[in-house]
């Protein structure tokens, strides 16, 4: 293969997280620019040679395009995410060096100046481990979806608590039942005995929802929390975030 | 070593846009022209260009040429200028107060 189609490869390999008609535009670029070099009368391996490390280059172009919008704070700049399949690399070696010679130039440029031109070696590149960030797009769609969810389980979530509430009330009221009968008997200084029945069974039932509030209030406090922290999960991204 | 780097990055910019703001070049050209005073990887200035292009600093035009593949032409516009400008004043204010610096030391 000739020198000219193996940088060509490599850097359109390379520059495969660009979206491809800015990809393309670059691609042309140096298409032109090995073919003005031809003509000029140099070799291929010069004009590749002068051109520099094409993984150099795509990095120089990652960076620039997201350029001096974004800088963080650490002085690098964002990567850009044109699809999930790929992570894109970043040579966090230059991303410090730009932080702390930034001055004038915080981070906008990368080490693509660093080829082999002028005599260093490549920085290492190793992929950032932080989680990835997400597109406002995405963000935004995200948040809509969970916005209509919501809208429903909110309402199924507040009406199954009230049905607990209620069951519970049920059940104190029924293991109070006694106390009413005596305070009646107090009052009224009369005692019918199917009073006392009554109250008996009330009891017997309240204590038997008052055990069914118990499971059913565990069963839905867990129900709500999962749904919850579901919810943080799928607006910070992609149920990968770690939680728990 | 690190520190020259930087100071070739910082550069490139500048010198792009004082070649393109008299009169208006080709990638190649300007490529060429650069790395006829500087040594730096002439692969960075399309990226470079590109986002000139896109913050307004220049546009760009085709142009057919008799032999070889058209020519992307540069050429800076108002906005360009006025940083292009604004860079220059920067990069004196910096040189001289390097040398300043540099010559206080060798005095003392």
């Amino acid at each position: 293969m000739k020198t000219k189609d193996q940088f060509l490869v490599r850097l359109e390999s390379e520059l495969a997280p660009l979206p491809p008609e800015e990809r393309e535009e670059l691609m042309e670029d140096y298409r032109s620019h090995f073919m003005f070099g031809l003509q000029n009368g140099k070799t291929e391996e010069e004009i590749a040679g002068e051109l520099g490390d094409p993984r150099e280059i795509a990095q120089e172009a990652l960076h620039q395009r997201s350029g001096s919008s974004t800088v963080n704070a650490g002085g690098a700049t964002d990567p850009v995410f044109w699809y999930y399949g790929q992570e894109p690399r970043i040579d966090s070696a230059a991303a410090q060096g730009g932080g702390k010679g930034g001055g004038a130039y915080p981070g906008t440029y990368s080490s693509a100046y660093s080829g082999a031109n002028f005599g260093t070696s490549p920085g290492s590149r190793h992929p950032e481990p932080e989680a990835r960030r997400r597109s406002a797009a995405v963000w935004v769609c995200a948040a809509a979806g969970l916005f209509f969810l919501n809208i429903v389980m909110i309402p199924v979530l507040l009406a199954l608590w009230s049905a607990v509430i209620g069951i519970a009330a049920g059940g104190v009221g029924g293991v109070l039942s006694p106390v009413a009968l005596l305070l009646d008997y107090w009052n009224t200084g009369t005692y019918f005995p199917a009073k006392g029945f009554a109250s008996m069974s009330l009891a017997g039932c309240g204590i038997l929802l008052l055990i069914l509030t118990k499971l059913s209030a565990g069963a839905l406090y867990k129900l709500s929390a999962n749904y919850a922290g579901w919810n943080i999960r799928a607006m910070r991204g992609r149920g990968r975030a770690k939680h728990d | 070593m690190d520190i020259n780097i930087q100071f070739k990055k910082g550069a490139l910019e500048l010198c792009a846009l004082a070649l393109i703001r008299q009169q208006d070049r080709y990638g190649y050209e300007l490529a060429q022209l650069v790395s006829e005073h500087i040594e730096v990887a002439e692969g960075a200035l399309y990226p470079l260009l590109r986002r000139l292009v896109k913050e307004g600093y220049c546009m760009t035009y085709l142009q057919e040429s008799s032999e070889g593949p058209p020519r992307k032409y540069y050429r800076i516009t108002p906005e360009g200028e006025a940083h292009t400008g604004w860079l220059i004043e920067e990069w004196e204010k910096f040189i001289s107060g390097v040398n300043r610096l540099i010559q206080k030391g060798i005095q003392s």
